[in-house]
């Protein structure tokens, strides 16, 4: 069953040595890559390019008698020195990315450690309780801003009131805190899913030890159980954060970035400032600026998760 | 002894209202798609679907263009996830097993892309896309597919690359001694041994490309050819909207992709942390 090819790719090696496998192996690895690496160089790396073009110029689609006028870097001075709602929107990315992904990391977890015990039905609960993550965000943005936050329908202001409490419009008065529980809703159950497969990972004898040692549930939790999880902590909070910054579906169909700009964040306003605004040049430099904030953001947040895990695990 | 218990019942009892707590909201969605119109918005909420209705489903099938954009996402959805899965295999192999100038770089700009801001990137993509070699793109699922793909890829590749790393090279070079291929090991050896990899990608792919809105509201403009998601967020009437179909609407495209991931989902962790960890 040896294919003619396969003495042709071994038997160089054994002939002209070392260098001959290596070259094949670059030829390899080569054609291997290209197909991957042409597309997103160019699907990814071109589109880049061409907003940093765009963000040095001038171009209003709703006024083309303006043309397409480079003013350097005009736009980008705007932006980070008069545009008020561009640093509302920063503010507001940060404080609802931080809120959703620490509050469903620590929901997440508590999740985790709930089902990583036995319990009858376990395979049942585990399944259905990952069901959130799978409705799409639009779904669940009309489902809890149509069934649960609807000022005089919906659910909790039926919870409210008949605890006493004032009727309230919840996406109108706390539209934030209305997109951040949609969010945490769904993304739960991931650092769940992540944590659990952590929890899994850490053998029984571990946690015995930590408990003939004399550690109660508390210590054993943060000197055992933290520790070794550090890494699917890591992992959960960097995966969660690509994502959560880029969180559209639930503002766009609950709140449209209000009331007022409560609820704008940057990929929202960048998306309202090209079709809205019909302002290429000005949504190309917000765009190219939201790039590298993310960027400083995960990079900072990732050192930071790294030195405490690593002091966690040894000291 | 009775400590125990009673602590196990406590965190047992939890568990119990934790979990219904947050399957509540997809309790709630379902049953109103089952409600009578008149059930659906009431001062004091209906627990049960009773009477039990099945004309908000019937009505929201027969919308226009219902069927036909279960078909795009469908495709979509398809088109992505095998692409994604053939293109990042061969990317993690090259990754994962050859040493070549600029690899840690690629790896960089793997994760690099990842953390572009997908809005950010719409623009240049429209306007490239309308004026694609070959006739425009913009309006048409081949568009979205490749944009898809775009975000889809990096995490595919990274994922598969821990898997690759992960299986010992020793099992490749015992194929190669025995007279295959390096291309042959790679597809009789190390093919099989990465399939759970491949499935957890394949699965966030799916994920991925059904739940997208953005690219498909922008870039899809008929209705014949947009995606459930753009769908499901138009979903009014004249006479204001019809909850109770637009729930029904809802249930039919999250149930099916639900009750398939709740089967596989020990796969889909299993996928994200073994190829994200050891990273």
């Amino acid at each position: 069953m040896t294919a003619p090819t396969s003495s042709i790719a071994v038997s160089p090696e054994l002939v002209q040595g070392r260098w001959a496998f290596l070259r094949s192996q670059r030829a390899t690895s080569i054609g291997l890559l290209l197909p991957a690496l042409i597309f997103l160089g160019v699907m990814t790396q071109a589109p880049f390019v061409v907003t940093l073009w765009y963000s040095f110029h001038n171009w209003i689609l709703t006024s083309p008698e303006l043309g397409h006028r480079w003013v350097g870097l005009d736009n980008f001075r705007y932006e980070l020195t008069q545009d008020p709602i561009f640093r509302q929107a920063i503010y507001n990315t940060l404080e609802i990315t931080a809120a959703i992904v620490g509050g469903s990391l620590v929901i997440g977890l508590a999740f985790a450690l709930l089902l990583n015990r036995s319990f009858p039905l376990r395979g049942v609960a585990r399944a259905l309780m990952i069901a959130p993550f799978f409705v799409m965000p639009t779904v669940n943005a009309v489902v809890q801003k149509n069934l649960f936050l609807n000022p005089i329908f919906g659910l909790v202001n039926w919870v409210a009131t008949s605890l006493g409490f004032a009727r309230t419009d919840w996406l109108a008065a706390h539209a934030k805190f209305g997109i951040i529980s949609m969010a945490v809703w769904q993304w739960a159950p991931f650092m769940m899913l992540i944590l659990l497969a952590g929890l899994q990972g850490i053998s029984d004898e571990v946690r015995e030890a930590a408990r003939i040692d004399g550690a109660g549930p508390v210590a054993e939790f943060r000197k055992v159980t933290l520790p070794l999880l550090g890494p699917y902590v890591e992992l959960a909070v960097l995966l969660g954060m690509i994502y959560i910054l880029q969180l559209f579906g639930e503002i766009f169909v609950a709140t449209q970035g209000g009331p007022g700009t409560e609820t704008t964040t940057i990929p929202y306003y960048v998306y309202q400032t090209i079709s809205q605004a019909n302002d290429v040049g000005t949504s190309s430099a917000q765009g190219v600026l939201a790039i590298v904030f993310s960027s400083i953001i995960a990079a900072l947040l990732l050192r930071l998760l790294t030195r405490t895990f690593r002091r966690g695990v040894t000291g | 002894m009775t400590r125990r218990r009673a602590e196990r019942i406590a965190l047992n009892t939890t568990g119990v209202l934790v979990f219904l707590v947050m399957i509540f909201p997809v309790y709630w969605m379902v049953s109103t798609a089952f409600k009578p119109g008149i059930d659906v918005q009431t001062f004091t909420p209906k627990w049960f679907p009773h009477p039990a209705t099945l004309s908000n489903f019937t009505d929201a099938i027969h919308r226009p263009y219902f069927w036909q954009d279960v078909k795009n996402s469908v495709f979509v959805v398809c088109v992505v996830v095998a692409l994604s899965a053939v293109l990042s295999f061969l990317a993690a192999l090259a990754l994962a097993r050859f040493r070549f100038y600029g690899r840690k770089a690629f790896i960089v700009l793997i994760i690099a892309v990842q953390m572009v801001p997908l809005n950010a990137l719409i623009i240049p993509l429209y306007i490239a896309f309308s004026n694609a070699p070959g006739g425009t793109q913009v309006n048409k699922l081949t568009g979205v597919v490749v944009a898809y793909l775009t975000f889809v890829l990096p995490f595919c590749i990274w994922t598969l690359r821990g898997f690759v790393m992960g299986i010992p090279q020793e099992l490749e070079e015992a194929a190669l001694v025995d007279g295959c291929s390096r291309f042959g090991a790679f597809v009789r050896i190390l093919l099989p041994l990465v399939a759970p990899g491949l499935v957890a990608t394949s699965i966030f792919a799916f994920i991925q490309a059904w739940n997208e809105y953005i690219i498909a509201y922008v870039f899809l403009s008929s209705p014949e050819k947009q995606t459930l998601t753009v769908w499901l967020a138009n979903f009014t009437t004249n006479r204001g909207t019809a909850w109770g179909s637009l729930m029904a609407g809802a249930t039919l495209t999250a149930l099916p992709v639900v009750a398939f991931f709740v089967i596989v989902h020990r796969k889909i962790a299993f996928g994200l942390t073994a190829g994200g960890v050891k990273g």
